[in-house]
């Protein structure tokens, strides 16, 4: 493949009259399509870096990979597969997938400091999973979803992922799957004619694994599914150290139907596969910096290690996006590189791409702050959450969470809280107050108890915070001892709790770096802006409004009982009802009499009785009963 | 005893119990207090917590099924008087009075029952007093025994440390043992329809309670010179017809009340059986089936469940004359075996001793016992502080402790059981007759054994 633009060529190898219909269909399809794929091309690739200082001294990194395809449908050229995975797309047929997204990370995603997660559905510490399937189709008349297909086919999925990931997602099972009725809806167009609205978390499936360790053995076989690896292109930044030095790193896979550009409805939307890469660096302590406490320099080449040396020939657009919003300092890269500046979304965007910072051979991009960075002065963003656990001791404790919104006028929000079966969670506990104790009534309360080794608890709320105040959500729950054998290796480490979600629309995008919930790329949403600047800022929809904030997942401690003890116990506990058994016994089949004297003396005189009474002539050896011997007793009997 | 005598007890038993539920009153779950005694595993078990309770009603108002979680196996009928209580705003501070109120019932009945079955005992010692020894006439019960008894059983009731912490943490159990003093009642003036309604309500309530039946047909069945097939038709049945109408009713109704939906009978009567949760308690159950090997669970469960009712046939054929002790037995037995046992149902037996006083001669072990008693009590809360708390210790020492408790009442029920046999065998042949063997035979080894 020459570098340069993708031909639009099918693939080598396809028989002639299937690469005539495949032709054909493209050029037939192509033609109604709209700007952002390439006329000839069913598929398109691009790839973008955003780099954002945070409030806090820290560079976020958010790389964004998009693969865009015609849907594969039933034509020949939509089965056809030049950039997007093949394995996505099936995954996607082989189980009725509407849409999936997955993240896996480590490292908690702190709100208060680093602004609202640039991945739309958020990211928490460990694994997390949500599909949407397709409902069934032709779909029932009264809309009754097989909710046990769903949960099969949920099953088969994560299975499949797994495999596809590397990654533990296998351990999905009804313990740590949920389908919340309030928090979540589909991202991208839904079809008009499916009941999405009335029956649709009966379609959805919620799993989460905080636990999941994210490692080198997930990023591979993730870095397989671009259409470039990491052999060119922004990807060839993404090494296994650089990365897992950061303070915080997700992963991210997600798959949905977008329209072409922008906007909720078309005639022919195309199946959108976006993997992203979240990275938090603190640039203070690279060894750069060392000798000045206030240096905070950074360039791609000191986090990552290395310089972009190549672009992913495959890619449509390639760009390297820098959020210039305070100022804070000055870009180098080679005079007359030609980049882009976007006021757009409440910021200062500069792009550059990365084919011409290549033409004039830098392959360094180096950030310089104007001034040493002044910690202390962080604006928190005005609605952010923590959670916590309160008690002490093996028994009982309770799980707080604490929002606030700092906005001047009430917030609605969506609360969902997943706790594990183990911990037995006390409905009846749930206490919503502000930080003046004034009571919350909230909206709308949806609690489904757990069962033993088969559902969380989960519970969704809706409720109003009151304009700037904090509000508190705090349920308590009982420590549930479990079989021995069902504790991790570890079991003082302690048991993870999976984050609490709070979703919400907030009256402005501040804070925000995730883009509009239509677009596909940074680069279609930042010039979306420049195209209708004239209403840009107020006509943003609810959609694009809507955040999602993970709380800090929980390590919580069970009482554990003695591991090397089984057969001690088990004996102990049969011996104990054994002193029951045999006294009882005696009592119940043996009468009280009267033994005189103990056994004749003398060894003769003892084998001679052992001998009789083997021969069944005991009879006169034997002690004489009571009766023979009082009178009283024989009177009696 | 004139009325006026019980006062005092009766307003400092009151006072005992109000005192140790005013530390239950308002602490949540998330701030443990060891001294709150609606909170320890030692009284509130899953069967009989309020918290459980409150749990319930609260998913009932939320219109959810409340037996579609784990935590409430109250039956609906109490949970159904549980949402009512708690419904009304004017009784939330009154909520503990309404437990003591009924340990304070039981108390009174238990007073009831005490000199009842004194009164059964003198007639019997009565009608059999020809059947006696000539020395037995010293081991005969006394008629003075009458103004005494029910003086004790009381006092021992209401300063049951066991019973006031259980009223006191409001416990369910409370309801149990108003029940079983009830059906006791109704038993011994052999009032059958009674004996069987308040008999289908313990066991709708909490299940073993079902082997009572069986001293309640000896009770009917002693001194009939009736056939066998007679006993059946007349005895037999009938206490089976109208204990299960009972029991039948109860159960519709609740299934009524439950919307027609069945899920309760799995959340209490199948929890009680199959014992899937182990928090710890003061009964044998817990640590042994968290230690369990996975293939032998079912097996054990079976074994330790049949271990609970085995006893009864063996025992209703030997106590067949003395039908109370037969069910303090069994009720002693089931404290002991039961799988999520407290410290209600231990007290319960406990505080019914005095009635059995008249046996107290013949035992061996009742200091042994009481020491026991003592020190397990005193050290199973340190112990459990220990594991939970200190993390200074572990599972091992609780449970340790919780053996000991159980063989302690184990000991007390056998001792008594051997009092029992001793003091039959003495009546019937004089309690000298161990010395006058030994004269007569010149050999000092005599003994009366079990054989």
């Amino acid at each position: 493949m020459p570098a340069g633009r993708p031909l639009p060529s099918a693939g080598q190898g396809t028989p002639g009259p299937c690469l005539l219909a495949a032709l054909m269909g493209v050029t037939l399809w192509a033609a109604g399509q709209a700007a952002t794929v390439p006329s000839g091309s069913t598929e398109s690739f691009h790839e973008e870096a955003l780099f954002k200082p945070l409030a806090n001294g820290q560079v976020l990194v958010h790389f964004r990979f998009t693969t865009l395809k015609a849907d594969p449908g039933q034509d020949a050229a939509g089965r056809h597969f030049r950039l997007f995975p093949r394995s996505m797309a099936e995954l996607m047929a082989a189980h009725d997938l509407r849409e999936l997204d997955l993240s896996l990370s480590r490292g908690v995603w702190r709100e208060a400091a680093m602004g609202y997660h640039p991945r739309l559905w958020g990211s928490p510490p460990g694994a997390r999973v949500q599909a949407w399937f397709e409902p069934e189709s032709p779909p029932a008349p009264d809309h009754v979803v097989q909710a046990d297909s769903v949960a099969r086919r949920w099953d088969r999925l994560t299975n499949a992922l797994s495999g596809q990931l590397c990654a533990s997602l296998n351990f999905f099972d009804a313990t740590s799957t949920l389908c919340p009725r309030f928090s979540f809806q589909p991202a991208g167009i839904s079809p008009l004619d499916h009941p999405w609205e009335n029956n649709a978390s009966a379609h959805f499936q919620l799993g989460y694994l905080p636990r999941e360790n994210v490692c080198t053995e997930n990023l591979t076989p993730w870095k397989k599914l671009l259409p470039c690896q990491s052999k060119r292109g922004l990807a060839s930044l993404l090494h296994a150290a650089p990365i897992h030095r950061t303070n915080h790193h997700s992963l991210g896979l997600s798959l949905r139907h977008v329209c072409p550009s922008g906007v909720a409805h078309c005639s022919h939307p195309l199946l959108e596969l976006v993997q992203d890469v979240t990275l938090v660096f603190r640039p203070h302590q690279m060894p750069e910096n060392a000798r000045d406490d206030s240096a905070s320099a950074w360039s791609i080449r000191s986090l990552f290690g290395i310089g972009l040396t190549s672009a992913c020939p495959m890619a449509e657009s390639s760009q390297l996006l820098f959020d210039v919003t305070d100022d804070l300092y000055h870009l180098q890269w080679p005079e007359g590189v030609p980049d882009r500046v976007y006021e757009a979304d409440g910021r200062r965007v500069r792009a550059v791409h990365l084919d011409h910072l290549l033409e004039r051979g830098s392959s360094n991009v180096i950030a310089n702050y104007r001034q040493p960075v002044i910690y202390g002065l962080i604006p928190a963003p005005r609605l952010h959450a923590h959670r916590y656990v309160v008690g002490h001791g093996q028994a009982q404790g309770g799980i707080v969470t604490k929002i606030t919104n700092r906005h001047s006028e009430p917030l609605a929000v969506v609360f969902l809280d997943v706790i594990p079966w183990y911990l037995r969670t006390y409905f009846h506990t749930l206490r919503i107050q502000t930080d003046q104790g004034m009571t919350i009534r909230p909206h709308r309360v949806d609690f489904s108890p757990a069962r033993d080794r088969d559902r969380p608890y989960v519970l969704e709320v809706v409720l109003t915070l009151p304009p700037q105040s904090v509000s508190q959500i705090s349920i308590d729950f009982e420590k549930s001892i479990l079989k021995w054998l069902e504790y991790p290796p570890d079991a003082n480490h302690g048991f993870y709790v999976s984050s609490a979600l709070i979703t919400a629309v907030l009256p402005d995008r501040r804070n925000f770096t995730h883009i509009g919930r239509y677009y596909s790329t940074y680069d279609q949403w930042l010039e979306s802006f420049s195209i209708t600047s004239s209403n840009a800022s107020t006509a943003e929809p609810r959609s694009d409004r809507v955040v999602r904030i993970f709380t800090e997942s929980l390590l919580i401690n069970l009482p554990t009982p003695d591991f090397s003890m089984p057969y001690n116990v088990i004996c102990l506990a049969c011996t104990v009802v054994a002193l029951a058994f045999g006294p009882l016994h005696n009592i119940t089949t043996k009468d009280l009499r009267l033994d005189v004297g103990p056994e004749p003396e003398g060894i003769v005189q003892r084998v001679k009785a052992k001998v009789t009474g083997i021969l069944g002539r005991s009879q006169p050896l034997s002690p004489p009963t009571p009766a023979e011997t009082d009178p009283t007793l024989e009177e009696r009997q | 005893m004139s009325a006026t005598s019980l006062m005092i007890p009766y307003w400092l038993g009151i006072a005992l119990r109000i005192y140790f539920s005013s530390s239950s009153a308002s602490t949540g779950l998330a701030s443990p207090d060891a001294f709150n005694p609606a909170q320890r595993v030692e009284i509130a078990t899953p069967l009989n917590a309020y918290h459980r309770l409150t749990e319930g009603v609260a998913l009932f108002n939320q219109g959810l099924d409340p037996y579609s979680g784990v935590l409430c196996h109250e039956p609906p009928l109490f949970l159904k008087l549980g949402q009512w209580v708690q419904g009304r705003r004017a009784w939330a501070k009154k909520i503990p009075a309404f437990f003591i109120m009924f340990d304070l019932l039981t108390a009174a009945l238990v007073g009831l029952l005490a000199r009842l079955v004194v009164q059964r005992l003198l007639q019997r010692q009565n009608e059999e007093s020809d059947s006696y020894h000539k020395d037995a006439a010293e081991l005969l019960l006394e008629q003075t025994a009458l103004d005494s008894v029910d003086f004790t059983a009381q006092l021992s009731y209401l300063f049951n440390p066991f019973l006031i912490l259980s009223s006191a943490g409001q416990t369910t159990t409370v309801f149990d043992n108003f029940f079983l003093a009830l059906f006791l009642v109704a038993m011994l003036k052999k009032n059958r329809i009674g004996a069987c309604l308040f008999l289908a309500l313990a066991v709708y309530k909490s299940f073993y309670p079902i082997m009572l039946l069986v001293p309640l047909m000896v009770m009917f069945m002693e001194g009939s010179k009736k056939s066998w097939r007679q006993e059946l038709t007349t005895n037999v049945l009938p206490t089976l017809v109208i204990f299960c109408g009972f029991l039948v009713g109860l159960l519709w109704m609740s299934y009524m009340i439950m919307g027609r939906n069945p899920s309760f009978l799995w959340a209490t009567y199948g929890f009680i059986l199959s014992v899937p949760e182990l928090t710890p308690n003061m009964g044998l159950f817990w640590y042994f089936f968290t230690e369990m090997f996975e293939h032998f669970r079912v097996f054990f469960v079976c074994t330790f469940q049949i271990n609970a009712f085995i006893y009864v046939i063996p025992l209703a054929i030997k106590l067949r004359h003395d039908p109370f002790l037969l069910a303090f037995t069994l009720i002693g037995l089931t404290a002991i075996f039961k799988s999520y046992p407290s410290y209600g149902d231990v007290g319960f037996y406990l505080a019914l001793l005095p009635i059995l006083s008249h046996l107290f001669p013949y035992t061996k072990q009742l200091f042994v016992v009481a020491v026991m008693l003592t020190v397990t009590t005193v050290l199973g809360p340190i112990l459990y502080h220990l594991w939970i708390y200190n993390g200074s210790a572990n599972a091992n020492y609780f449970f340790a402790i919780n053996l000991v408790f159980g063989t302690a009442q184990i000991f007390l029920l056998t001792d008594l059981l051997f009092a029992y046999l001793k003091r039959e065998f003495y009546l019937i042949n004089g309690y000298k007759i161990l010395n006058q063997v030994n004269e007569s035979t010149q050999k000092p080894h005599a003994r009366i054994v079990l054989t």
